[in-house]
């Protein structure tokens, strides 16, 4: 701030003033600054920076389109940003024009800073930004996914439901089958009684009843084998339904802990916008 | 007292509390389905009323309650009996009623004493086929009380 005062006594020797000051600058500012001290045509004094020099030494005339040259010219005070294309790492650079008493322009001092740890700085946040978005991406995927998983969990629920209502209905079929065994044995025994009454005469009968109660014995016992069968589908069914609900449990906890980390990597998000926003901001008031 | 049985004989093989019993086909008119008999008054407990067979009332009796065996609930098993005997028609209450075997004289053994010793129906003769041990029952131990209890001296 210094530098844009113009004391009125010392002002001739404002050039040499700035000469035996600007070595000690660069150790008195956080930045890395670079100090270029000149006359109206030339580059009288370069202090390079700690990391960093120009390409300028002194005795080199004002260049055009420089803006220590513009700030002498002028007679204005100018401030640029030199893109890191140019040096590899972005610079701000200022100049000032100097006066002598009458207020003529005697010189100018140009001050460079590396803009490199606030550009480093800009650079994390933003990919910090970019990262945390990535993130809560593939959270929400993950959440679409096990809302998929969920409907399809239900789905096949509902399904399994059907196949013990259809073995249900097999069950009320053998109710009819073991019935109808049930009265044809009593029709073979029935029959068998006839033919043992018409003596000789019923012998051939009596076949045929032993053959009514054979097949009533066997349907009998073929019902028997398909009431264990869906016994065996309504308790394996139950099993499963059993390994669903507890798959829907599971799943539920998992939608649960998404929805958490999705509200922490919302926060998150927005912490790491502000941080490039406050980067961004750094870098532009410089 | 019991009929004589021939080789080839016919005969209904019927359960009563977990025991089989046969009954000569002879003495059997079908096997029916149980229904529910309407109660007559002023008759032995073990007859429980009478049933309508085809247009026929024909009494009917619960086999459990005439041999003294604890009383047991009507199943889709439960059957109804219809003996012929001698010109009427009785029903017999019995657990299950599902086979029809063929009986041959040297199966057949006298029962040892002591069997069915509950009650005053007695079970002369025995069928003994593989594993199988039936109580041959006969129609008149069961229908004709005075008969079954001195039936030996009677029919000697």
């Amino acid at each position: 701030m210094e530098l844009t005062i113009n004391t009125e006594k010392e002002t001739a020797d404002i050039l040499d003033a700035f000469i035996k000051v600007a070595p000690y600058l660069n150790s008195l500012v956080q930045d890395d600054i670079t100090i270029g001290i000149y006359d109206t045509e030339k580059l009288l004094v370069n202090i390079p920076a700690k990391t960093f020099s120009l390409n300028v030494k002194a005795g080199d005339p004002l260049q055009e389109g420089d803006i220590i040259t513009d700030a002498i010219r002028s007679n204005q005070k100018k401030t640029s940003m030199v893109p890191k294309e140019l040096f590899g790492f972005p610079l701000i650079a200022r100049a000032i024009p100097l006066h002598d008493e009458n207020g003529r322009v005697i010189g100018g001092v140009g001050l460079g800073t590396s803009l490199e740890e606030s550009s480093k700085l800009h650079d994390v946040a933003e990919s910090l930004s970019a990262v945390v978005e990535q993130t809560a991406a593939a959270i929400s995927d993950i959440s679409e996914s096990i809302n998929g998983f969920s409907t399809q969990m239900s789905g096949i629920s509902s399904q399994a439901k059907k196949v013990s209502e259809s073995a249900g209905e097999i069950a009320d079929i053998s109710v009819t089958v073991k019935g109808i065994s049930d009265q044809s044995n009593l029709l073979g025994l029935n029959a068998a009684i006839e033919a043992a009454r018409a003596g000789e005469s019923g012998k051939g009968f009596s076949v045929v009843a032993d053959e009514i109660r054979k097949l009533a014995t066997h349907s009998k016992e073929n019902v028997g084998q398909i009431d264990q069968i869906t016994k065996k589908i309504h308790s394996l069914l139950k099993g499963l339904e059993e390994s669903i609900e507890s798959i829907n449990q599971h799943t539920d906890g998992q939608a649960a802990a998404v929805e958490q980390i999705s509200a922490t990597m919302q926060e998150i998000s927005g912490s790491a916008q502000h941080l490039a926003k406050m980067a961004e901001k750094a870098l532009e008031e410089e | 007292m019991t009929a004589e049985i021939k080789t080839g004989e016919k005969m209904i093989v019927f359960m009563v509390n977990g025991k089989e019993y046969a009954i000569s086909v002879t003495q059997v008119k079908s096997i029916e389905k149980w229904q529910k008999p309407t109660r007559v008054p002023g008759v032995e407990p073990y007859i429980c009323g009478v049933i309508n067979l085809r247009g026929v009332v024909t009494p009917v009796i619960d086999l459990r309650k005439r041999l003294n065996l604890p009383e047991y609930e009507i199943t889709d098993e439960t059957r109804i009996i219809i003996i012929a005997y001698r010109d009427i028609e009785v029903g017999w209450i019995v657990d299950e009623a599902n086979d029809v075997i063929t009986v041959h004289e040297s199966e057949i053994e006298s029962a040892p004493e002591g069997v069915q010793k509950d009650t005053d129906v007695s079970i002369e003769q025995i069928v003994k086929q593989e594993n199988r041990l039936l109580n041959i029952i006969d129609a008149n131990a069961v229908l004709d009380k005075e008969s079954s209890q001195s039936a030996v001296p009677d029919q000697a």
